[in-house]
């Protein structure tokens, strides 16, 4: 292992296993406290008053030197924070500044220039293993990439909203969150759609896409699983007539969906076939 | 209370078989045992017939509380089994998504030790099948355990993954001082081929007396067992896979109780 994948590694064990705790005031201690005022009083009760203040100097000794400690780690964990902080600002400026120094360049230029078109997560995917979770509705599967889902919710009745497509069941809420609920089989597959298959569907399930605030509507959670490029026929070039559709899982002949592109769809209210 | 956590960063090489066999065994001596699946794949769940995605409660439901869980969360997600003393805390397909959601979040990788502490009067043992791959579940499960058992198939390819799990044993432990005792069980070992013996030969020369003087050896009873959703010591005592568990058993609680 490389030295900064050591480091890497080291940064994230130490935000998994930080323990924020201060003795007193979390609940967490409160058992373990109360054990220990426990023992202390039973062990006072058998010693000497000699004894007692010996045992008592001695606490408040620890106690000192454990609030030290405490304390040092403490200072240690902000100083470094700020030091990622000042990196980050550091970075954040020299990027600016080369924004700025392209501009400049491009300055003339830009009025003819067309920006070129976001790289899409799903480029990301074609350059190593993936992990793919499985799901399916009206007994079509389809897959999404574990790192373009954003969640997966349990079913409750979407309120409806009138004067939207007739894809949009409407919205869940989920806590403080309100969620775009998609009926799954009515966007994707609009000409298989009959009243029976819509009758038919026992949705269970929804599944987040990204970090918007879109959810597809599923049946059965099927399975996950980890898939390379090399499992997936991917849809070539730009302007394909299902920009949705990233690919198909070659051995399981399933639909992988490209979350970015079915966000801008749904955003746009567009369905499938749009 | 005692907790183990059953890993290896290689899938299929018998860890939920090793919880389920191990846990089944110290549950008929009359230890209160739980098992808790942290696998997303949630074998362990469904061995003993419990569905994650039912709508009940789930380890998921405790990440999503977070750090301040309290123990009527934590009781809450406890399934009994059909088995005397053996509950199962199920796993559910949505952990799969915990890394992505959480990331590395400040103290995220201390609420199975958390679980431990909540859970200190109501169970002896706690056994803890871990996904394999490293990411917040696993760190949780070696941040709650005291030993971790490795169970390693007895072929080569297998022998890669255990250098892969031994190196992020030693990483936690230079990170955070997190110390376990380690024992690698070798795993599916097939008498009749060369393979096997020379695979485990392998493992004692590299590891020495970390891997336990014993093995598992393949045997159609587990298949059985699981089918049966019932622990192999259950269902087939006399079995060969049955007795190694138990060989196994004895070993670990000697540790124990000189540790």
């Amino acid at each position: 292992m490389s030295r900064d994948q050591k480091l890497a590694m080291h940064e994230y064990l130490d935000a998994l296993l930080f323990d924020e705790k201060t003795p007193a005031s979390q609940p967490e201690s409160a058992p373990v406290a109360e054990k220990n005022t426990a023992e202390l009083e039973r062990l006072l009760a058998q010693a000497t008053l000699r004894e007692h203040e010996q045992a008592e100097a001695q606490a408040e000794t620890e106690t000192q030197a454990r609030v030290q400690a405490e304390q040092a780690a403490v200072a240690k964990k902000q100083a470094e924070q700020q030091r990622l902080l000042e990196l980050e600002r550091q970075q954040e400026a020299e990027m600016a500044a080369q924004l700025e120094k392209q501009a400049e360049q491009a300055q003339g230029e830009a009025l003819i220039d067309v920006p070129p078109p976001p790289v899409s997560n799903m480029e990301n995917y074609k350059q190593g293993d993936f992990q793919a979770l499985f799901f399916s509705v009206a007994g079509l599967k389809l897959a999404v990439p574990l790192k373009s889902l954003g969640g997966i919710h349990q079913w409750k009745e979407a309120n409806t909203i009138f004067g939207k497509p007739d894809w949009y069941l409407g919205i869940m809420t989920n806590r403080d969150e309100k969620l775009n609920v998609v009926d799954t089989a009515r966007w994707v597959m609009p000409e298989k759609y009959t009243p029976e298959l819509a009758e038919s569907i026992n949705y269970q399930y929804l599944i987040m896409l990204g970090e918007s605030q879109w959810g597809l509507a599923c049946e059965t959670l099927v399975t996950t699983e980890s898939l390379s490029p090399e499992d997936v026929q991917w849809r070539k070039g730009e302007g394909s007539k299902r920009p949705w559709l990233a690919g198909v899982v070659r051995e399981k002949m399933c639909a992988i969906l490209d979350v970015d592109a079915m966000v801008d769809m749904l955003e746009k209210g567009l369905n499938s076939q749009d | 209370m005692i907790v183990w956590a059953i890993a290896n960063q290689k899938g299929g090489v018998g860890k939920t078989t090793t919880t389920v066999s191990l846990g089944g065994m110290l549950a008929e001596k009359g230890k209160r045992v739980l098992l808790i699946d942290t696998d997303p794949h949630a074998s362990l769940t469904y061995y003993f017939d419990i569905d994650g995605e039912d709508g009940s409660a789930t380890l998921y439901d405790l990440f999503m509380h977070g750090k301040e869980v309290d123990k009527e969360q934590v009781t809450n997600v406890i399934q009994p089994t059909r088995f005397e003393n053996l509950s199962v805390m199920p796993a559910s397909m949505a952990l799969a998504t915990l890394d992505r959601k959480l990331g590395p979040q400040s103290g995220m990788g201390l609420l199975l030790r958390r679980v431990r502490k909540l859970l200190e009067d109501d169970f002896d043992f706690i056994l803890i099948d871990v996904p394999p791959v490293l990411g917040v579940l696993m760190i949780n499960a070696l941040a709650a355990a005291n030993r971790v058992i490795v169970p390693v198939q007895t072929e080569f390819l297998a022998l890669k993954g255990l250098d892969r799990m031994m190196g992020t044993l030693d990483m936690v432990q230079d990170s955070k001082g997190l110390t376990h005792d380690i024992t690698i069980v070798p795993t599916m070992y097939d008498r009749r081929t060369k393979a096997s013996l020379e695979a485990y030969q392998e493992l004692r020369r590299k590891h020495g007396k970390l891997v336990w003087n014993g093995m598992i050896p393949i045997d159609t009873k587990f298949r059985d067992a699981s089918t049966a959703q019932t622990p192999i010591s259950m269902y087939a005592k006399g079995s060969r896979g049955a007795f190694a568990y138990k060989g196994l058993l004895q070993v670990l609680l000697s540790q124990e109780a000189s540790a």
